[in-house]
């Protein structure tokens, strides 16, 4: 008998996920701890670990849903949604980290904005664009939600970085068979977050996302739409 | 800022480690009443003793219940007041946990690993909208339907827009609870004019199904599946809506695609486990029946049928193994169950027919004297149950006693379609070409009709008196018959409405509540009953 018939690898998968997502609650809490304790040295090591722990735990996730979605066994859980709940789980999730590298990150988003959405999905996606931004923002990250002309809310994530390299900004560059997973963990989050975007569907309407690096704070602007 | 040094707080976690960072997250708002708790016994325990208000449950617990037993558990029992918060906590994102995690609707859930800021914002997001909706949840919580309805309309009249679509969902179920169902299509439209939401639009289906719109109903749910496919209720009504049709394959299949996809419901296991019996499908059958005495190992829902069931698909097996099988699952059942009559019963008619299959007649001697002297002492059984043993008087000969039950059995579901014909078709093969059981079904049909004509006759001429002795007598004879307590429901109720209300009729009226309830009747079809009560209650003095 071929072994491999006898493993049953998405349940291996979320096995080892579980297991691995217990310790980095633990290291996650260790770091805080450590954070607090440490006040007057510069915390250089810590951060890079707390980043670190965020960036396993997000591709953690993105790998269990991405694997989903290319079974076919995925479908996001639409419903009603205010757009300020979605951004504070994003505050809440990153605040700690950007407060240890002294960055700011501010909110913009009007508190009865209402939006039609995975909402785990959504902030975690965004928690993923935001996580890669404070790697490039030089002071301050801007979150915010605003709804366009057409009818889609916009999420934006804008920093004061240098700006997306030239080959991020083509045309089709965020289409997902052409997002080239060489670029490391900005390539594989934008993949993700784009393929969510896509899923997120209201008649004709579907949802996407946009890069430039026309943004006031004169860095990179993230922009996700849904309809 | 969250304060949190007034709140009660449990804890559920096995891992001392975890448990130790979360509570140093919850101190970060002040918390001092904090209760730990290492294991569902432990957490069930402090619950019962007192009330909390925020309720933090990992969802894996180790040995013992899940954190989603103890969920299924607490409401079962009642231990959660409307009031409290409970925040299911899962490590995984695999399907089938989320999923099983969501069975019992807590009121919030969080993923693993999270930070104190996130855990704290959770809880203030929660606070908030229990405040919200606390007058509501109160009068829910003490079935006061139309006081709900009232808070419900209050809340919509004032147009908060973030509000609205939550409180249109509140407002269509209550109105569904209480067989108002033009509002709740009213409400369930406006959603679905504003977004096709998955929810508001299985409200939609339900509606047709409950007015016996089966088709659209059907139709309806199935578009919602293809939507919204981790939806675990949608099948649940399609299910019941192919039964209602009697499309008792394709009943099946819908929940088996359901247990594919969230497997730790053992409600459903159990339901697909009947489907598969009653359909012969032994293979189903008995790997349903497997699941649902895994899962109910720590359940409230734990059930003796499971056990019986599947000693039944091993006992009809040829194979000398199987019935060794089905003998060793009776003697466990006993075992987990004991001094349980309806264990002891299912256990003793499964016994007889092991037994009379090896020849063994005096073994099986024994086991029919047991269910003769059980039964004398217990009559309320299950249906099924019932039927077995009525099956079994015949097969003895004690034709008396066999046809008191089946008697029994028809007066009390005459209006149970299915189980009718199964009736009808076992009796006859029990009782070769005996057309008693036929007599007795054809014969209740014309009583029923003929109290229920003689009640309404005697209704219209305003001797409401006379009608309700009619129909109290026939419900003394069939105390199960679903037809005959809603009418009585009804004309205590016009009763009430015309002479007044006492303590008599109303503690009368609310004992048919209760008993139509028991008896499976849905909440939309006694809501109106309920309504007009409530409203008699608030406006009268009781004489």
């Amino acid at each position: 008998m071929n072994p491999s018939a006898t493993l049953n690898f998405p349940a291996i998968l979320a096995f080892s996920v579980h297991e691995m997502k217990n310790s980095l609650s633990i290291i996650n809490e260790m770091i805080q701890q450590f954070t607090k304790n440490n006040t007057t040295n510069d915390n250089k090591e810590l951060k890079q670990l707390e980043f670190e722990a965020n960036r396993m735990n997000n591709n953690l996730m993105q790998l269990l849903i991405l694997y989903k979605i290319d079974e076919a066994q995925f479908s996001p859980s639409v419903d009603e949604y205010l757009a300020i709940d979605i951004l504070n789980e994003v505050v809440a999730q990153q605040a700690s980290l950007f407060a240890i590298n002294g960055l700011t990150l501010t909110l913009a988003c009007p508190d009865d904005l209402l939006c039609y959405c995975d909402s785990s999905l959504i902030s975690n996606a965004i928690c993923t664009v935001v996580n890669n931004s404070q790697h490039y923002a030089r002071t301050q990250v801007l979150l915010s939600a605003s709804v366009t002309d057409d009818g889609y809310v916009n999420f934006s994530v804008e920093d004061d970085g240098a700006g997306y390299p030239k080959h991020f900004l083509h045309a089709d560059a965020v289409d997902n068979t052409s997002i080239n997973l060489n670029t490391g963990s900005t390539g594989l989050g934008l993949f993700f977050v784009a393929t969510i975007a896509k899923m997120h569907i209201n008649g004709g309407k579907k949802g996407f996302i946009k890069l430039s690096n026309q943004c006031p704070l004169g860095g990179a602007k993230f922009s996700l739409f849904l309809p | 800022m969250l304060n949190l040094k007034a709140q009660k707080i449990l804890l559920i976690e096995d891992y001392s480690a975890m448990r130790m960072s979360i509570k140093k997250m919850l101190f970060l708002a002040d918390a001092e009443l904090i209760i730990e708790a290492a294991d569902a016994k432990i957490a069930l325990a402090a619950m019962e003793k007192q009330k909390f208000d925020i309720i933090l449950c990992d969802y894996n617990l180790g040995q013992g219940k899940s954190g989603q037993q103890l969920l299924e558990e607490a409401k079962h029992r009642k231990l959660l007041p409307v009031t409290t918060i409970f925040i299911m906590i899962t490590a995984e994102q695999t399907q089938s946990m989320v999923l099983s995690a969501m069975e019992n609707k807590p009121d919030e859930y969080l993923t693993k690993p999270f930070n104190a800021q996130q855990l704290l914002t959770r809880i203030e997001k929660q606070i908030l909208r229990k405040a919200y909706f606390i007058d509501i949840d109160q009068a829910i919580y003490k079935d006061n339907l139309p006081l709900a309805i009232a808070h419900c309309e209050k809340l919509l009249d004032q147009q908060e827009t973030r509000m609205r679509t939550q409180l249109l969902k509140i407002g269509a179920e209550l109105a569904i609870n209480v067989g108002d169902f033009r509002t709740a299509t009213h409400y369930y439209q406006e959603v679905l004019d504003q977004r096709e939401l998955a929810w508001a639009r299985l409200g939609i289906g339900i509606i047709a199904f409950l007015q016996n719109n089966f088709s659209d109903a059907i139709q309806t749910f199935k578009t919602v599946i293809q939507q919204a496919p981790m939806m675990m209720e949608t099948y649940d009504w399609l299910t019941k809506a192919y039964e209602a049709t009697e499309k008792n394959y394709d009943a099946q299949e819908t929940l088996n695609q359901a247990v594919e996809l969230s497997p730790q419901a053992i409600l459903r296991q159990q339901k697909l486990a009947i489907l598969a019996e009653q359909a012969g499908d032994d293979a189903s059958a008995k790997k349903a029946f497997k699941a649902a005495i895994k899962l109910g190992k720590f359940s409230v829902h734990k059930s003796c049928r499971d056990f019986s069931g599947l000693a039944k698909v091993y006992a009809k097996a040829k194979d000398t193994n199987d019935t060794k099988e089905a003998l060793k699952l009776i003697k466990t059942m006993r075992e987990e169950f004991s001094r349980h009559p309806e264990a002891e019963l299912r256990a003793a008619h499964l016994e007889i027919g092991i037994h009379l299959k090896q020849n063994n007649k005096e073994l099986a001697d024994q086991a029919y004297a047991k269910i003769q002297q059980i039964i004398e002492k217990n009559h309320d059984m299950p249906k099924d149950l019932l039927l077995d043993i009525a099956e079994i008087h015949l097969l003895y000969g004690n034709i008396d006693a066999g046809d008191k039950l089946i008697e029994d059995l028809i007066g009390n579901y005459v209006d149970d379609e299915n189980f009718i014909n199964e009736v009808l078709r076992r009796y006859k093969k029990a009782n070769t070409n005996q057309s008693f059981a036929e007599d007795v079904f054809k014969r209740t049909k014309e009583e029923l009709i003929k109290i229920n004509n003689q009640g309404v006759n005697l209704f219209k001429q305003g001797n409401i008196s006379a009608a309700f002795e009619l129909l109290e007598a026939a419900y003394i004879k069939m105390p199960n018959n679903k037809i005959i307590i809603m009418n009585l429901a009804k004309i205590l109720m016009r009763d009430i409405k015309a002479s007044g209300i006492t303590n008599d009729k109303l503690s009368k009226i609310n004992t048919y509540l209760t008993k139509a309830a028991t008896l499976g009747i849905s909440q939309d079809k006694t809501g109106t009953i309920k309504m007009e009560l409530a409203k008699l209650i608030s406006t009268q003095t009781i004489l």
